[in-house]
């Protein structure tokens, strides 16, 4: 069985890219459109792996990672950000509340992958 | 289409939202109704263009939103104050951003000059406004090697500028690269012979790297997949069992590695966690001849009560230690499902699906579980679905509806009564397939906010233009309407607008010297009523001068000096074709183009226009169109014997004719006296050649009719059977183009009925009658 992944971002052109390099690579997608909507997800449906923005309307990056770390099944799921150009302050807000990694937008699917092999078991 | 162009649309559909977006919060910050959410919205925006204009690396798009959302950070982070001149400035810049938008969507070009001079003013209002420096350029870390966005160095990527844009490059091979997926190649031998640089590594995980859900499994894997290693687990650190707490870190490793890659892909591995954990790398070997190079590997002898490694540690069994170690949030009696590590990364699948998994019949299962798990948790779902099969389905619901018309009118005829059961059910059957009808039409419906979204670009520039000040106001920006009405709106309501502020509105000093404010005021709203879409707009300005108007459409010959005209009827005169021409409009509303034209394009579409003006207060233009054009109000006649469809929206009233209205022009020449005027009478049966002889003065029906250039006709008809939607099928496709008929329907008795193209009638009549419009003139 292929991993889902769970992307949570607020544009569906960040979404669709995500989920063509995933699909290419073997990944099952599952989406969310801010953190709000990622968290309803996670009620039910498991995720191996999940990629979310920072910038996004209703809860933010860091809200839906607080959330997400709050529920004792996916303690232990990586959680990769998105952000851009490196940004320090946001990695070590996010890796504050929890993510494991990032993904420097605007990515390559080569770099995706990367990224995901270095937090996924 | 290829996949990567659809993202390409979507990113595009997704650029008019945010745009759109935009512009509202700005002028929402700009009318002081703005709060943090407004600007945390207005930055979203920008910078989700800026996002994926990077991934299509459309540079002058990135560049300018970058610059455009250095200034928002700056304003939502609190160091920059949007006064108005501010506000007035990323309004402006919000279209430039949208003219980038449209070049980058291969439209005309986004004006250089312009856009780097928003960039200076831009920059200028963030450095003047930063408090101590200008933001510093985003530094890219300070590892050169495992940057994400290659050429982000102090020289590389766009001149003087942080952000490179990487072109996605979606042809990479990377199902390759996944089914090549070497099972964890860890050397067993503790001893690596190689001739490649070997590293030693010691990695120390703290709990932070655990409670981050990182996993030293994973990392050694990765770390393997760089050439020939040996790990060693340093169980010496390890406590007793009862001294261990759940959450802390214990485990730690040496790590012997023969590769070519350099310390930076090495340091990349563990880029992630690299605050997390104790991590030393270090030359060994030839190269190297550092001092202090590799702790001896015997410092990491395991001693104490855990058994020595004979040679090689079982890396596997290390491997499922750390894993296990790193889960101490498992509960005990219900572990959460880990997948097993052989199961790694989904190395298998990719070999065994073709890339687009979604589009193969295995990907269609797991998309639909996926759709499930979203409908549950989602409010608003949408689909994307080809319009052909839409049109398919109002196709397939038009021939649903005739064909319940058609079974009704059978078991009518056949003697069922009204209340028998058949009936009743008849009667069901009808209000469901009505409903289906409409709910069918709903899909094609959009609201008509994506045409309102561009008009307050237009009133910036148009007040601009003219020096006046004005206020854009909306209402009713979510009304629906058929997405083919809705694409054709702009053009008239663009040039009413234009009209509104150049003509409509007084200059600042004439408003002033009138007692009224000196901004005025245009407001576009739309609703619905009685089945159609109401279109207004409307102006605070000076009203028609029913004089200059009247003047003018005399000397343009377009009425006698004579004729006498209601108030409305002259401010309606501007409709006519001939009334305005290009030379003596401004080039605001001028354009070559006069209210004839919009006229025309709204009964193109079935609806119609008109102007209601208050001297000295204003002129309101409005427009009714029908809701969709793929059904018809119609009203259906008989005309030597054959039955015939009228747009309903082209009939001004219907009347008996009596023969004392009726005066004769010639052979075949009538016109009938309506009020205080004449028209043309048109006998519908004899234009189509349905009969030679005309109707007799007196007998059969008239319809005045308004046909789309605004000519006034009676058509003369055998008999009304009534009003009726009916469904409208081409003519042309089906059989082939008919002078004088627009389409056709079918009737609930099954015949087929012809819909008039009013217009060509009228034009069918002029071309036969030249002489009708002479002799009316001088009736009149």
């Amino acid at each position: 069985m292929s991993m889902t992944i769970l992307t949570v971002d607020d544009s569906r052109t960040m979404r669709d890219m995500l989920k063509m390099s995933l699909l290419r690579a073997g990944f099952t997608v599952v989406q969310a459109e801010d953190g709000v909507h990622g968290l309803e997800v996670l009620q039910e449906q498991h995720a191996d792996v999940i990629i979310t923005d920072i910038n996004m309307p209703r809860m933010d990056g860091f809200g839906f990672i607080e959330g997400v770390r709050g529920k004792d099944a996916f303690k232990a799921t990586p959680i990769l950000v998105l952000t851009t150009e490196g940004d320090p302050e946001k990695k070590a807000r996010a890796k504050q509340a929890g993510a494991s990694g990032w993904i420097v937008k605007p990515f390559n699917p080569e770099k995706l992958i990367d990224a995901i092999r270095r937090v996924a078991a | 289409m290829d996949p990567f162009e659809e993202i390409k649309d979507t990113f595009f559909q997704e650029c008019d939202e945010q745009l759109s977006e935009l512009e509202a919060g700005l002028q929402a910050m700009k009318d002081g109704a703005g709060d943090d959410d407004t600007v945390n919205a207005v930055f979203r925006a920008v910078h989700s263009i800026k996002g994926g204009a990077g991934a299509f690396g459309l540079e002058d798009l990135v560049r300018f939103a970058h610059t455009f959302e250095s200034v928002l950070d700056e304003v939502r982070g609190g160091r920059l104050a949007a006064d108005a001149d501010l506000l007035n400035l990323m309004l402006t810049s919000s279209d430039m951003l949208s003219d980038h938008v449209r070049a980058a969507r291969g439209g005309e070009p986004a004006d250089p000059e312009r856009s780097q001079s928003l960039v200076q003013q831009l920059d200028a209002r963030r450095l003047g406004g930063a408090a101590p420096a200008p933001q510093p350029a985003p530094a890219q870390g300070s590892r050169p090697g495992p940057v994400l966005t290659p050429g982000v160095s102090e020289d590389g990527g766009i001149e003087g500028f942080d952000f490179t844009p990487v072109v996605m490059a979606f042809d990479v091979d990377d199902e390759a690269s996944q089914t090549e997926e070497p099972e964890l190649p860890i050397l067993a031998e503790p001893e690596v012979a190689d001739a490649r640089p070997s590293w030693q590594i010691s990695f120390r995980p703290k709990a932070a790297l655990y409670a981050s859900a990182n996993e030293p499994a994973v990392l050694l894997r990765e770390l393997g997949r760089l050439g020939e290693m040996s790990v060693r687990l340093e169980a010496g650190a390890l406590p007793l069992l009862e001294d261990m707490e759940p959450e802390e870190s214990y485990l730690a490793w040496s790590i012997q590695l023969a590769t070519e890659a350099g310390r930076d892909e090495i340091a990349e591995i563990f880029e992630f966690v690299e605050d997390d954990c104790d991590l030393g790398i270090t030359l060994i070997g030839e190269a190297s001849g550092e001092a202090e190079a590799a702790e001896p590997i015997e410092a990491f002898e395991p001693e104490g009560e855990f058994p020595a490694p004979e040679a090689a540690p079982d890396v596997e069994a290390l491997i499922a230690m750390a894993q296990a170690m790193s889960e101490p949030e498992l509960h005990v009696e219900e572990p959460a499902p880990q997948p097993a590590p052989a199961a790694a990364l989904p190395a298998a699948p990719a070999a065994e699906q073709p890339a687009a998994a979604e589009k193969e019949a295995g990907g269609a299962a797991k998309a639909a579980t996926q759709q499930s798990a979203q409908q549950s948790a989602q409010p608003t779902q949408t689909i994307r679905v080809e319009l052909e099969r839409v049109d398919r389905l109002i196709d397939l619901v038009g021939e649903l509806v005739i064909n319940q018309a058609m079974l009704a009118q059978r078991v009518f005829e056949s003697g069922a009564a009204r209340n028998s059961d058949v009936a009743l059910g008849l009667d069901d059957l009808e209000h469901l397939t009505r409903d289906i009808q409409e709910s069918v039409m709903a899909i094609r419906a959009q609201p008509v906010r994506s045409v309102f979204q561009r008009m307050p670009r237009l009133v910036r520039e148009c007040a601009a233009m003219t020096g006046k000040q004005v206020r854009l106001e909306m209402e009713g920006e979510g009304t629906e309407v058929d997405k083919t009405v809705v694409e054709r709106l702009s053009e008239p309501i663009t040039h009413m607008i234009r009209n509104a502020i150049d003509h409509g509105l007084e200059s600042t000093a004439d408003r002033v010297a009138a007692g009224k404010a000196e901004e005025g005021v245009v407001t576009l709203s739309a609703r619905h009523r009685s089945g159609r879409i109401v279109i207004e707009v409307a102006d605070d300005g000076k009203g028609i001068n029913r004089k200059v108007v009247r003047q003018k459409a005399i000397e343009k010959g377009l009425i006698e000096p004579d004729q006498q005209l209601s108030d409305e009827e002259t401010d309606n005169l501007i409709f006519l074709p001939g009334f305005s021409t290009a030379n003596e409009i401004s080039d605001l509303s001028g354009r070559g183009v006069g209210m004839d034209v919009v006229r025309r394009s709204i009964q193109s579409l079935g609806g119609r226009i008109w102007i209601t003006s208050r001297p000295g207060y204003g002129s309101t233009f409005t427009m009714s169109l029908p809701l969709t054009l793929a059904v018809l109000d119609g009203m259906v006649v008989t005309a030597g014997g054959q039955t015939l469809v009228t747009p309903l929206a082209t009939i001004l009233e219907t009347l008996q004719p009596k023969q004392a209205d009726l005066r004769r022009l010639g052979p075949n020449s009538w016109v009938i006296a309506i009020r205080d005027t004449y028209v043309p009478l048109i006998d519908v049966g004899c234009v189509l050649g349905y009969r030679d002889q005309p109707l007799r003065p007196g007998e059969g029906v008239a319809l005045l009719i308004e046909a789309e250039g605004g000519g006034r006709a009676a058509f003369l008809v055998d008999a009304i059977q009534g009003q009726r939607q009916v469904v409208i099928k081409s003519l042309e496709q089906n059989y082939r183009k008919v002078e004088g008929i627009a389409a056709a329907t079918i009737l609930g008795d099954g015949r087929v009925a012809l819909i008039l193209d009013v217009d060509a009638i009228l034009a069918k009549r002029k071309h036969d009658a030249p002489q009708t419009n002479t002799l009316m003139a001088a009736v009149g």
